[in-house]
């Protein structure tokens, strides 16, 4: 006890014989105009783009962001709540641009995009501050992806695998399952030292209190930071809260670590963006979006990179969402970020009604990098998978019309009813790689095809249970992950030994 | 090109002290030239920038100086020196205003400047400190 107090005394005399008294020339104007969370400020010929900007109100000091620089006026977005500030308030500037405070106490936490705990658990320790808008990596710091980052989801990691420091767009219609899809991922990232940083962005409060609730229930939240900006938060901060959710990755991207950040909406922030430069009077452009509504998000998804070992060799992987309309791809959002980012997951409505979750279209999804960086034996099983999945569904439709098939075909069929039937899965259960290479092999070299149908998924649990049980090719995953041949003969081992225990094989 | 209100001031100002005889022309020619270029809308902002650039030439800006009790004549000359330097004016009037809530030390006001040197903003600023 008595050692604590000293260190309290110590630090308070650290603190007080630190303290400056500094005189220093501000810049000063005057709130013209206030509504909708945007100010009219004049005077305050000195701002700078973004700069932070204080508000002296008569509740205290209020931030804000000045964006439009004009003659004699500077309109700023302001970030909380604006209410406070009166006309012919002052408004000083502070010659900094909007930083956010970044540390490893964030891992844990749930913070707004300004860096204040939500969470109720006190604010977090940090020492450093990041820029808020950042301009992303050059070309000379940085490498082509090539390390694998496993989703623990089947239907991506064996046809559109991810890579570290790729951008793998999520795209759907709205409660179709692309929230679950991050989520799963965050959640198999466990162990694998990787921090995540979850950003929402316009959603639901309870959706975000179930989602951490389950991230805590699974372990993850002791690697992954919740950016909120609800849908009852003002515009602005929706608009800031991407880059202050990537300020935090950046932290751990400086020291060389690799870091998942998911942008959940994308859809919404540019909404978010669009409403602040309406009321900034930018000229609206198409679907009344701003002329810069691409820079947006191209600056902020050019931020996510694979180092070079010479740069700290850490890696920042997005995973940006876009929620779209009755399945409609081509308006203006949905292109710009398809065209931005390195491939994207499309999911369809009609698969999710017909039970296939999580409901990926095998043929409107690609991954433009990430196969590069797929683990080697997952490469050669899952090879053909692509292709099948999407052959099967075009003989579906074509084999309603007539009964008589011939042999090929009723194969290719059978084969890829068990196919769609394995790359179903249950949300928050993330599958190990090996026992994914274990499923594809069993099914692609024909294991599976007396198994019937409606029992596959069945089959599936009591494989894995029985290669749990050995555990030898857990222990051989971790020493190399070549499909050699001495992992052939194990996972042939492994899939007829089971098969033996079975009745119910036709 | 968009002409700013100080460059018009500024082109007047200049024009009429080189021919001074000419002035009534040079005015009648300004503002029909103001006309010309879609700019009448800002006839205002022009006659204030005036108004304030012959304060400024006649060392008639005012700099408002806040304090908590009435200063001592030295301050007031370290003070209203430094802000010469500052503005590069020969002359400028100082206003006082005496505001007991700002507990001790001083504020200066000009141009859009201000120069927060009281105890009032000092202990918020320590506050901060501690609290981080």
């Amino acid at each position: 006890m008595e050692n604590k107090k000293d260190f309290i005394i110590e630090e308070l005399k650290q603190q007080i014989s630190g303290f400056k008294a500094e005189l220093k020339e501000q810049s000063v104007g005057r709130v013209l105009k206030i509504a909708d969370g945007i100010a009219l400020v004049s005077g305050l010929r000195e701002a700078m783009m973004s700069e932070l900007l204080l508000f002296k109100s008569s509740q205290g000091e209020i931030a804000g962001v000045a964006l439009n620089l004009e003659d004699n006026l500077v309109g700023a977005i302001i970030l909380g709540e604006g209410e406070h500030i009166k006309e012919n308030d002052e408004v000083v500037c502070t010659k900094k641009i909007l930083s956010i405070p970044v540390g490893e106490s964030l891992l844990g936490r749930v913070i707004n995009p300004l860096g204040e705990a939500l969470d109720g658990k006190g604010q977090p320790e940090t020492k450093e501050l990041y820029p808020v808008e950042k301009i992303a990596p050059g070309v000379i710091t940085r490498q082509s992806v090539n390390e694998p980052l496993q989703t623990g989801i089947k239907a991506i990691d064996a046809m559109i695998p991810i890579g570290k420091g790729q951008r793998e767009l999520i795209i759907g219609d709205r409660q179709i399952g692309k929230t679950a899809i991050a989520i799963d991922t965050i959640i198999n990232q466990k162990g694998k030292n990787v921090k995540c940083v979850y950003v929402a962005i316009g959603q639901k409060e309870s959706k975000i209190s179930t989602i951490v609730k389950k991230l805590e229930e699974a372990g993850a939240m002791e690697y992954t930071t919740v950016v909120l900006a609800g849908a009852s938060n003002p515009a602005s901060l929706l608009y800031i809260a991407p880059y202050a959710g990537c300020a935090v990755a950046e932290y751990f991207l400086a020291k060389g670590e690799d870091v998942l950040i998911v942008y959940d909406d994308l859809s919404k922030h540019a909404v978010a963006y669009r409403e602040i430069s309406l009321l900034l009077r930018r000229p609206p452009g198409r679907e009344a979006y701003p002329g810069d509504v691409f820079y947006l998000h191209s600056r902020l998804l050019e931020r996510a990179c694979k180092l070079n070992k010479e740069n700290g060799g850490g890696s920042i992987t997005a995973l940006p969402i876009i929620e779209t309309q009755a399945g409609d791809i081509s308006a203006y959002i949905p292109t710009n970020v398809i065209s931005i980012t390195d491939g994207q997951i499309f999911l369809e409505p009609d698969l999710f009604y017909k039970g296939n979750r999580p409901a990926i279209n095998a043929g409107l999804s690609v991954s433009r990098v990430g196969s590069s960086a797929q683990v080697k034996a997952m490469k050669k099983v899952a090879g053909k998978m692509r292709l099948e999945a999407a052959q099967f569904r075009e003989l579906a439709a074509f084999a309603q019309f007539g009964s008589d098939l011939d042999e090929e075909t009723s194969r290719k069929l059978e084969r890829g009813k068990r196919l769609y039937e394995v790359f179903k899965q249950e949300q928050y259960q993330p599958l190990a790689v090996y026992k994914q290479v274990l499923i594809f092999y069993a099914l692609i070299n024909g294991y599976m095809d007396n198994v019937p149908v409606e029992r596959v998924r069945e089959f599936e649990e009591g494989l894995y249970q029985a290669a749990d049980t050995s555990g030898e090719l857990e222990k051989l995953f971790t020493t190399k992950t070549e499909l050699d041949e001495e992992m052939e003969a194990l996972l042939k081992n492994t899939i007829n030994h089971y098969k033996d225990t079975l009745d119910y094989l036709s | 090109m968009k002409i700013s209100v100080p460059q018009y001031t500024r082109a007047l100002r200049e024009l009429i002290a080189s021919e001074p005889s000419q002035a009534k022309q040079i005015i009648a020619n300004f503002v029909a030239l103001v006309v010309k270029n879609n700019d009448s809308y800002r006839f205002a902002e022009i006659v204030e920038q005036l108004q304030a650039d012959i304060k400024k030439e006649r060392g008639e800006v005012e700099v408002e100086l806040i304090s908590a009790r009435k200063l001592r004549v030295e301050s007031q000359n370290i003070i209203s020196n430094y802000l010469k330097k500052q503005m590069k004016l020969n002359e400028i009037k100082v206003k006082e205003i005496i505001k007991p809530e700002i507990l001790g030390g001083f504020i200066v006001r000009y141009d859009d400047k201000i120069i927060d040197g009281s105890l009032q903003q000092n202990l918020v600023n320590f506050k901060k400190i501690l609290s981080n």
